[in-house]
């Protein structure tokens, strides 16, 4: 008998595809599942929350549950058929009368699914042995010759890694105990033996991997129905994201679009019922309070006196007096425990109403933003990295500013929390990004202002800049504070996800954001200092002991003989012109200048104050205390090493510069509080250094209170760190006064 | 001005699937979604069409849908339903005033249910205009007016474009592009693709899903893939606090879900790469572009090594091995799994990947010894007779591919890759026939760095061969009635004892290493308890072919599990145990019930 002879004799008993058994079915309960993640979920939440379902939520008619319950039902199901009469058969044992056997599953399977529609026998179909199965997408005409025969199952051939010394065999052993009792026992025993005996005893292989089902009662589709209900378990222990492939043509060609296919798919995949229901779809969910504490800030745009009253009105509503405590904590971090206790105490009810009656104005304040924002600007940035797809972005937007009611229609609020609907999150958040940039450019600009004072009392600064606010109208302090903690505090939580970014996930940030300075190094002796802060005492408030001439005087002094690279705590703060007059080759000059054009890290310069501020007061303390350790000759500068040692520790800062700009070109840095004690430490040692170092003797005065303080300039701590210090130096000058 | 509507359109001739009984509800339909908000016809929506084709070179009667609203519909007879639709198309851009008339009557035939708000119309007149305001939508969930022809006038406005990806809500649509994505789809040389996968793509995803401004970004894989993976951390500052995601790809068959996880995985070794290492895009050379095609697919995807054997290599690799031995080529899909895959991919605290493990699903084991005629076998089969060396197919006694029962029945073997043009000739079918050929002996090399990469030493991959060679073998085995002159349980055949078939029954026991006698009892004979007396009978021919068959499944199925495990083993020595939660990517066979040749077939063979 030749094979093609085979061929004949085959095509009238087909082999079992026993996975194809599993296809639809899987496809079934696939489908199953995306029906329930898709449109049920969100109904079922729709309804704990008792938000008002939409009428686009009818979803009943794409159900395949009739379809399921045909295949699993427990009683009438195929699968509990197929295996009671498979294990009749099986007693039996008897292969002549499989065609009996078969017609006498078809006829209970009938019998019992009589009522499922999606079940079609006809007398015809009875005739020829098969049955129709309506799937969700088409009909599917199923034989059932021989099924009970197939369903017997395959017996499971282990295959086993077994290792001698000398090669590595693959080992087959039929393994008999899948098997019903259609084949003999005896003969596989024989095949096993004799395969063990050729592998020879000796296995020293480690792996051995067995891949049995050891369980007499499974027939095939019982198998197949575990595995899928294994996967379906698996999957519903998680989240899932859906990837639906559509394709566009039969015939694998580009370019060519095929109607009718693409309908068909559209319509078994349900598309067009996800699109209506998705549309409503609970993209987020966040608590009021969350909502309200980030985006109150969109009612800024309202106007101050509204914002502000809006946000007192709230406070007041819940706290029971007038004034915003909360505002005004104190820059500690310690603090922030303490004001999360008090959120505590605000309940989430009253955060719902505030929710509610904010959800009102916030039209109004996109209206005003897309005044001060032409759409024309902020499309160009949101053209980033010259995707090609921006379009669609942009018409979204328009489509959203010509929809001012999107709010009340996407925006919904349930018992618990605030429900985003679909991207409505993404309008917010821009929204947010737009009022923040607001407020922050206003921020900036008295920042600047502060910058630019010549004169170096705070005083004269907070008022020149209480001049500026009256001047343009538009912030008074108290919005200033207000508005600075705000920013603050998205400022930390800005940091917190930043240090996590860093920290974690060890990620370079492109320019834009800010880079955490790594830990300060610790000091060693060759690449210490090459710069130093002057700080007069006086200016830093109760640690001050002598008057504003000899500091002036003491600096004065200080400065010409130090190095020209050391760098004035005041002439950080001196306008950029005059450093450069001064030519001083600094390179955190340069990165200065070089920061000095974008705007949005300044802000951030401003957002650090408050830690900086912590910082520069431990760095006086200590320095006081170092100080009175050193005793007994009052050592009032603290110099760096020496001329010797300059050109190398520049170079590293001009490597440090390089570096960092390569990295990143607008460095960032805030001042940890842990470097606190490191500077302690290296004052101590930079006073080590002095006693040392023969070209700077020291200043007997000692009524002397102004201090050098080296910062550290290792690699590791980039030129930045002097500078924020410098400028948060700065600004917790005019915030303390 | 009332037109009188001669015909119906030509997608609706072809519309193969609408009953021909009924009247062809594609015709028009009114949009859920009125003016008014309400149901009824006045200003409500009809979706006429275009005779504008969007590409006018290569689409041939594809056409667009346009809404117009109907202002006034009457009947004029009842009992045959004919109706009398005033349509005024809606203001759309590039509509000229003094050139199309807004508002045009129609008379139809056709019905209009009031349940479903469908207007079953059999023609209606179409109308000039262009439309495409609704173009740049990227999540169809926000449409306007969602409905039928409006869905498939994006989907299709978008695949013109080369974007095959677009949202519904949190759901991605991918439409195959059968092409190298970008690229003008017949270079096959250039490395000038548009850059929807590239390596500049591709960080760019990264980028911006760090920065969590992801909503910046088109529609793509990359997208839903980053966005799975920030969801996994459900609290920024509470890293140990984890969701387990998965990624379902559904689809039908041939509609590229393979390549689509492909990416993903691809997407993610990259991630975890990058936030391992500050120093990227520098060292990492670019990535060897994954192709969404299937269908012209040539030469395959380079597995340049560009991670030096770590999980991401690793994961990357297991991909050759996973299509050899688990793709098949069917009717209107060159790479088509037959399995179900779910990968997951677990997480460290760090966000890197730990390590990975890999289920197989439902192996489509039947394609064994059975195949349709457009259809291949696995491809292992065909990639080894690619790469084997002429003195182990010797060895193996595998001398040609023709020759053997599995590879070859009912059909010819080396089918056109390209699938389903009628108009090849025979020497173009001889020029795919070597295309193919040299694309297996390329995936046999892959196929064999992979195994390589998994420790699979070569006596086991020769022990490995042995099997699928003993597989063919095995197909060769035919049956005959024995001289009934024989014992007494004579019923049963035999395998016949002609030259060829002992040779390859020999060939079969020396590979599986099987006693002949054995392999003969397991075919020929079955022992039956009947009373508790076990009788041992003889099977007919065809019993003893279906036994036959079913031993080279279980043989292919058995093969299949252990190359997995041996997978999955070779990844967990890399696997650390800090894994806290995983990403999983679900990759489920297709389901091909769109064969419309076929659906005999496919009656045939199910169940």
């Amino acid at each position: 008998v030749s094979p093609s002879s085979n061929c004949s004799v085959t095509h009238s008993l087909p082999p079992p595809p026993p996975s194809l058994s599993g296809i639809n079915y899987t496809h079934e309960k696939l489908k199953n599942y995306y029906h329930f993640m898709v449109f049920e979920k969100e109904q079922i939440l729709y309804r704990q929350e008792g938000l008002r379902l939409s009428s686009t939520f009818s979803p009943k008619y794409l159900e395949n549950s009739n379809q399921i319950d045909f295949f699993e039902n427990p009683v009438t199901g195929l699968f509990t058929i197929l295996n009671e009469h498979t294990t009749l058969t099986m007693k039996q044992g008897d292969t002549s009368r499989t065609r009996e056997a078969d017609q006498k599953f078809l006829t209970s399977l009938s019998d019992k699914n009589k009522m499922n529609p999606c079940f079609e026998v006809s007398e015809d179909l009875m005739k020829e042995s098969q049955f129709i199965l309506h799937h969700y997408t088409i009909p599917v005409r199923y034989r059932v010759e021989n099924l009970l025969e197939r369903n017997k199952g395959i017996r499971e051939i282990n295959f086993t890694t077994l290792s001698t010394k000398n090669n590595q065999q693959v080992v087959y052993s039929t393994d008999n105990s899948l098997k019903p009792a259609a084949k003999p026992d005896v003969v596989l025993p024989t095949i096993q033996s004799s395969r063990t005996l050729a592998s020879g005893g000796s296995t020293t292989r480690t792996s051995t991997i067995q891949t049995t089902i050891r369980n007499k009662t499974k027939t095939i589709c019982s198998v197949y129905h575990s595995e899928v209900c294994d996967l379906l378990v698996k999957l519903q222990e998680t989240r899932s994201h859906f990837v639906i492939c559509l394709k566009p043509n039969d015939q694998s060609l580009p370019l060519r679009y095929d109607v009718p296919l693409m309908k068909q798919q559209i319509q078994s995949y349900s598309l067009l019922e996800t699109c209506l229901v998705t549309s409503n779809f609970i993209s987020r969910q966040l608590s009021f309070s969350t909502f309200f504490q980030k985006y109150r800030v969109l009612l800024y745009p309202l106007g101050v006196s509204s914002w502000t009253k809006s946000i007192f009105q709230f406070l007041h509503s819940t706290t029971g007096d007038g004034t915003p405590k909360r505002g005004m904590n104190s820059p500690h971090g310690s603090d922030e425990k303490e004001e999360e206790k008090e959120k505590v105490v605000i309940s989430e009810e009253s955060y719902r109403s505030a929710v509610l009656s904010f959800i009102d104005l916030i039209p109004i304040t996109q209206l005003i933003l897309n005044r001060l924002y032409p759409p024309s600007e902020d499309e160009d940035e949101l053209k980033g990295g010259g995707s090609g797809g921006d379009e669609g972005a942009r018409s979204a937007l328009h489509h959203h500013r010509s929809n001012l009611q999107i709010f009340s229609n996407y925006l919904k609020v349930g018992h618990s929390s605030v429900f985003l609907l679909s991207n409505i999150y993404d309008l917010l958040e821009r929204l947010y990004y737009l009022t923040t940039d607001l407020i922050a450019r206003k921020l900036q600009r008295i920042w600047k202002l502060h910058r630019a004072q010549e004169d170096p009392s705070p005083q004269r600064i907070l008022i020149r800049s209480m001049r500026y606010f009256n001047h343009f109208h538009f912030l008074k302090v108290r919005d200033t504070t207000l508005a600075a903690i705000l920013i603050q505090r998205k400022y930390r939580q800005h940091r917190e996800r930043s240090r996590y970014l860093v920290e974690r996930l060890s990620l370079r940030l492109p320019r834009g954001m800010m880079v955490i300075t790594a830990p300060a190094a610790v000091l060693e002796g060759e690449n210490v200092l090459s710069c130093e802060i002057v700080m007069r005492a006086k200016a830093m408030g109760p640690q001050s002991n002598g008057t504003e001439t000899d500091t002036g005087t003491g600096t004065e002094m200080i400065k010409k003989k130090t190095h020209r690279s050391s760098v004035s705590f005041w002439d950080t703060l001196m306008p950029e012109e005059e450093k450069r007059g001064k030519g001083d080759p600094e390179t955190t000059r340069r990165e200065e200048k070089e920061d000095n054009p974008s705007e949005g890290i300044k802000n951030e310069e401003m957002y650090s104050l408050e830690s900086g501020e912590k910082v520069l007061e431990q760095q006086v303390t200590d320095a006081h205390e170092s100080n009175l350790v050193i005793g007994s000759e009052p050592i009032a500068k603290v110099s760096m090493k020496g001329e010797t040692a300059q050109p190398p520790a520049a170079s590293a800062s001009d490597g440090d510069a390089s570096r960092s700009s390569i990295h990143d070109p607008s460095p960032q840095s805030t001042l940890l509080p842990s470097l606190a004690p490191q500077l302690t430490g290296s004052s101590k040692e930079g006073i080590d250094c002095q006693s040392h170092s023969p070209l700077h003797p020291s200043p007997s005065s000692s009524s002397e209170t102004s201090l050098l303080l080296p910062l550290l300039h290792g690699p590791e701590s980039p030129t930045s760190t002097q500078k924020s210090s410098c400028c948060c130096s700065c600004s917790c000058s005019c915030t303390i006064s | 001005m009332i037109l009188a509507v001669p015909s119906l359109l030509s997608t609706i001739n072809n519309n193969q699937f609408s009953d021909t009984a009924k009247p062809p509800k594609f015709a028009a339909m009114v949009s859920p979604i009125s003016a008014e908000g309400g149901w009824g016809w006045q200003n409500s929506f009809v979706w006429i069409q275009s005779p504008i084709t969007i590409d006018s070179s290569d689409s041939p009667s594809d056409q667009l849908w346009l809404p117009a609203q109907v202002s006034e519909l009457s009947s004029i007879n009842d009992k045959e339903e004919i109706w009398k639709v005033t349509v005024t198309l809606d203001s759309v851009d590039g509509m000229k005033d003094n050139e199309t008339p807004h508002a045009i009557c129609v008379e139809t035939k056709g019905s209009y249910h009031q349940s479903t708000g469908e207007l079953e119309l059999e023609s209606i007149h179409r109308r000039l205009g262009s439309h495409d305001s609704y173009f740049h939508y990227h999540d169809l969930a926000q449409l306007p007016y969602v409905n039928e022809p409006e869905l498939l006038s994006t989907l299709q406005r978008h695949y013109a474009l080369n974007r095959p990806f677009l949202f519904i809500g949190p759901i991605l649509l991918s439409m195959n592009p059968f092409t190298r994505v970008g690229g003008s789809g017949d270079n096959d040389d250039d490395d000038d693709y548009d850059d929807l996968y590239s390596d500049h793509r591709l960080q760019q995803y990264i980028r911006y899903g760090e920065l969590r401004k992801l909503t910046h970004l088109p529609p793509h894989l990359y997208k839903i893939a980053h966005t799975a993976y920030r969801h996994m951390f459900i609290d920024l500052f509470d890293h140990d606090k984890r969701e387990n995601q998965t990624i379902v790809i559904t689809g039908d068959s041939g509609a590229g879900k393979t390549e689509c996880s492909k990416s993903i995985i691809h997407y993610y070794c990259l991630l975890s790469r990058d936030t391992q290492s500050w120093i990227r895009s520098t060292s990492i050379s670019a990535p060897s572009t994954p192709t969404l095609a299937h269908g012209s697919k040539k030469g395959a995807r380079p597995m340049s090594v560009r991670y030096e054997n770590t999980i991401e290599e690793l994961i990357l690799l297991t991909d050759a091995i996973t299509e050899s031995f688990g793709n098949a080529q069917t009717l209107h899909n060159n790479n088509s799994s037959r399995f179900g895959k779910y990968i997951e991919l677990y997480y460290s605290s760090e966000g890197k990947i730990e390590g990975v493990s890999i289920r197989t699903y439902l192996l489509e084991s039947t394609r064994v010894t059975h195949h349709t005629t457009h259809d291949r076998n696995f491809h292992i089969f065909y990639q080894l007779y690619a790469g084997l060396s002429s003195a182990d197919k010797k060895r193996f006694g595998f001398d040609s591919l023709e020759s053997f029962y599995y590879l070859s029945p009912q059909s010819t073997i080396h089918k056109s890759t390209m699938t389903s043009a009628p108009t090849q000739g025979q020497s173009t079918k001889e020029q795919h026939t070597a295309e193919a050929a040299q694309n297996d002996l390329e995936k046999y090399h892959q196929l064999m760095h992979s195994f390589n990469q998994f420790n699979i030493s070569p006596e086991a991959q020769q022990e490995v061969f042995k099997v699928i060679i003993g597989i063919l073998h095995t197909g060769n085995l035919s049956f005959m009635m024995p001289t009934p002159t024989d014992d007494d349980n004579t019923s049963g055949c035999d395998i016949s004892p002609t030259a060829e078939c002992q040779f390859h029954l020999s060939k079969t026991c020396e590979f599986m290493g099987y006693t002949q006698e054995a392999l003969r009892e397991i075919l020929c004979y079955q022992t039956i308890t009947v009373q508790r007396v076990k009788v041992r009978t003889g099977l007919s021919i065809p019993f003893a072919v279906a036994m036959r068959d079913r031993l080279a499944m279980t043989l292919y199925y058995s093969l299949f599990k252990w190359i997995m495990a041996e997978i999955n083993l070779a990844l967990s020595e890399k696997t650390s145990t800090t894994a806290l939660s995983w990403i999983g990517i679900l990759d489920i066979f297709g389901f091909e019930n769109i064969e419309k040749n076929s659906l005999e077939q496919l009656c045939e063979s199910l169940f």
